[in-house]
């Protein structure tokens, strides 16, 4: 008899498990076998509850079922039908072996098939395994749709039966028009008056995918810009939603119907600890880093956070991947983000020029500044491709909305252009801040004149190789947002001014 | 006694009936050719409660094991072999057997 597919959670995709089922002289019991959690051994009483309550009668006898690959760690309730389907198989219910469908779903105790945690990770794995058609919860069918696999929406386990038998047909599902992931709408940048340089950088940032890290004293308006930039942000392509969507049901946060449209932003407290940002667990969660994946990490108040969660950042900001090597295995994650910072100067705030040029009065002595920005390590602050200075608000007019301020959407289209003049040149999905030295050599020609330009500016300053690449790709940016295909001079020392704050 | 005619029916030969040890206690003690029968009879009126083998749980299992162990070190000339059987009886209201099931060697 042909195993019954099914599929588990592994990291942040799933992979195929096939159940199978067998029937043995003996008193009546009910063993699951195949490196199983709790809740995979807790679904014996629900299949046991689920195929009585769907008007079959249990197999008392002796029924072991087996889930392979058997050195596959399993997790979860995922399975539930397909061992339903298995058990039935195996006590001689006819007709249930026909194709080669998937099942994923939880059981009720009353034979209902609840949603399931990562259901298009799930569909996916399955659809590349092989499966002909799909039988998911209702509740996930339009998340499963998008594995380009028949979908069968149901809501009981009898339904399934009467499905496999011929009996009565379970249509499939119409995929819903994608929805949007934003439960709230984020800041409008009219919302923040002036901080023009702020609104500028976002603007380069959100366009080349460049990490941002903004200073200044409290009360300037540092967090209110970091979190106006997931409103800059154009919406997610459909490869890139696909993927946004399959980490965050993983994850357990997405619960709505279809994709994902727009990009992510996550902004967790800086008491985070190292696995809350990476990820990791015996039964591993993805971490904010790559729950982040195609969208904004937005860490406000950067020194206060775990001198190491901040040192482990540095693989990701650079090559947008993770890997993690743990007891149990190295996994390779996702985690391509782009990072929005904020700071202090000091720990009392205020060592910082107003717009005078006078120096605030910061009561903070020379030695607890220098240890404050000691928190953010020098490879850090390297990896941040824009540094700018939030300067304090000047009170009068802050009431008045200034004319010819910008809404978010504006701007919003201005990225997406430049976004597209990027992808047209480097291929899908490839930003600025992505480019390798090579690439850029290619992509980042400059004339002589603006060459030796760049080259003074990196002795006056002393640039890394890194931070000399990264004016190169923010200038490139500046470029792009113009819409022009060479770097002139004033882009290139517009980046310049960010690298150097 | 439905138990005991159900097995003899089958071809093994009764040994003992009711064998009380200080460990426990052993319905039916029988011979199936060189083995030794260690046999477990349950009976239920009715399936309000489940089958009525399902009443024989693995802390009675381990017990029927060790009881089968020491009888065979008693008796050595009592067959090769030894194991342990199930019969589930079924009773109607008044208490007669009405179906007997034999369940061979439950604890391999």
């Amino acid at each position: 008899m042909a195993p019954v597919l099914s599929a588990c959670v592994d990291g942040v995709e799933a992979r195929p498990v096939e159940v199978e089922a067998a029937l043995a002289q003996g008193l009546p019991s009910f063993t699951i076998v195949g490196l199983t959690d709790r809740a995979v051994q807790e679904a014996r009483e629900r299949v046991k509850a689920a195929v009585g309550s769907s008007g079959f009668a249990f197999p008392q006898r002796r029924l072991v079922v087996n889930l392979a690959p058997a050195q596959m760690p399993k997790e979860g309730s995922s399975f539930d039908t397909a061992i339903a389907v298995a058990v039935l198989r195996a006590s001689g219910v006819d007709g249930l072996d026909g194709g080669r469908p998937g099942f994923i779903g939880e059981l009720g105790l009353d034979g209902s098939i609840r949603r399931v945690r990562g259901a298009l990770a799930l569909s996916l794995s399955l659809a590349r395994a092989g499966a002909t058609s799909l039988f998911v919860p209702a509740a996930n069918a339009d998340e499963a749709a998008c594995a380009r696999v028949p979908v069968h929406p149901v809501t009981r386990l009898e339904q399934v039966v009467k499905h496999l038998r011929g009996e009565e047909l379970v249509l499939c599902h119409e995929p819903s028009p994608r929805r949007g992931g934003e439960p709230r709408p984020p800041l409008d940048l009219l919302d923040i008056q002036q901080q023009e340089t702020g609104k500028r950088a976002l603007e380069i940032a959100a366009a080349g995918g460049h990490h941002l890290l903004l200073t200044g004293p409290p009360g300037a308006g540092k967090s209110m810009l970091a979190r106006a930039m997931a409103g800059l942000l154009p919406d997610l392509s459909d490869e890139e939603s696909q993927e946004v969507t399959m980490i965050h049901s993983v994850g357990g946060l997405w619960a709505g119907g279809g994709l994902i449209a727009r990009p992510p932003a996550r902004s967790p407290h800086h008491s985070i600890s190292s696995a809350g940002l990476l990820g990791g667990g015996t039964v591993f969660r993805p971490g904010e880093v790559t729950l982040a994946h195609r969208g904004l990490l937005i860490l406000d108040e950067l020194p206060e956070f775990q001198r190491h969660c901040l040192e482990a950042l540095r693989e990701p900001l650079e090559d947008g991947w993770l890997r993690l090597s743990r007891a149990a295995g190295t996994r390779h994650l996702p985690a391509t983000f782009t990072m929005v910072a904020t700071s202090n100067p000091c720990p009392c705030g205020a060592a910082t020029t107003d717009r005078a040029g006078r120096r605030r009065d910061c009561n903070c002595p020379p030695e607890v500044v220098a240890r404050y920005q000691r928190r953010i390590s020098g490879p850090l602050r390297d990896r941040m491709d824009l540094v700018v200075e939030v300067l304090p608000v000047r009170l009068r007019g802050i009431t008045a909305t200034v004319a010819g301020a910008e809404s978010s959407e504006v701007v919003r289209e201005r990225v997406a252009a430049a976004r597209h003049r990027q992808e047209a040149r480097q291929g899908p999905g490839r930003l600025n801040h992505s480019l390798h030295a090579r690439e850029l050599e290619r992509h980042c020609p400059l004339s002589p004149k603006t060459a030796a330009l760049l080259g003074r500016v990196a002795d006056t300053y002393s640039l890394s190789g890194r931070g000399f690449h990264a004016a190169l790709r923010v200038a490139r940016s500046i470029a792009d947002l113009a819409g022009s295909d060479a770097i002139e001079e004033q882009h290139l020392l517009e980046a310049c001014t960010y690298r150097a704050a | 006694m439905a138990a005991e005619r159900f097995l003899c029916g089958l071809g093994m030969r009764l040994v003992a009936r009711d064998v009380r040890l200080k460990a426990g206690q052993v319905d039916l003690l029988m011979l199936d050719g060189e083995c030794l029968v260690v046999v477990e009879v349950k009976a239920r009126a009715g399936r309000m409660f489940g089958l009525p083998q399902e009443g024989v749980h693995w802390r009675k299992l381990r017990k029927l094991e060790q009881l089968a162990a020491m009888l065979r070190q008693q008796h050595p000339h009592l067959g090769r072999t030894e194991r342990i059987d199930v019969v589930a009886v079924d009773l109607d209201r008044d208490g007669r057997a009405v179906r007997c099931d034999h369940i061979p060697n439950v604890t391999a």
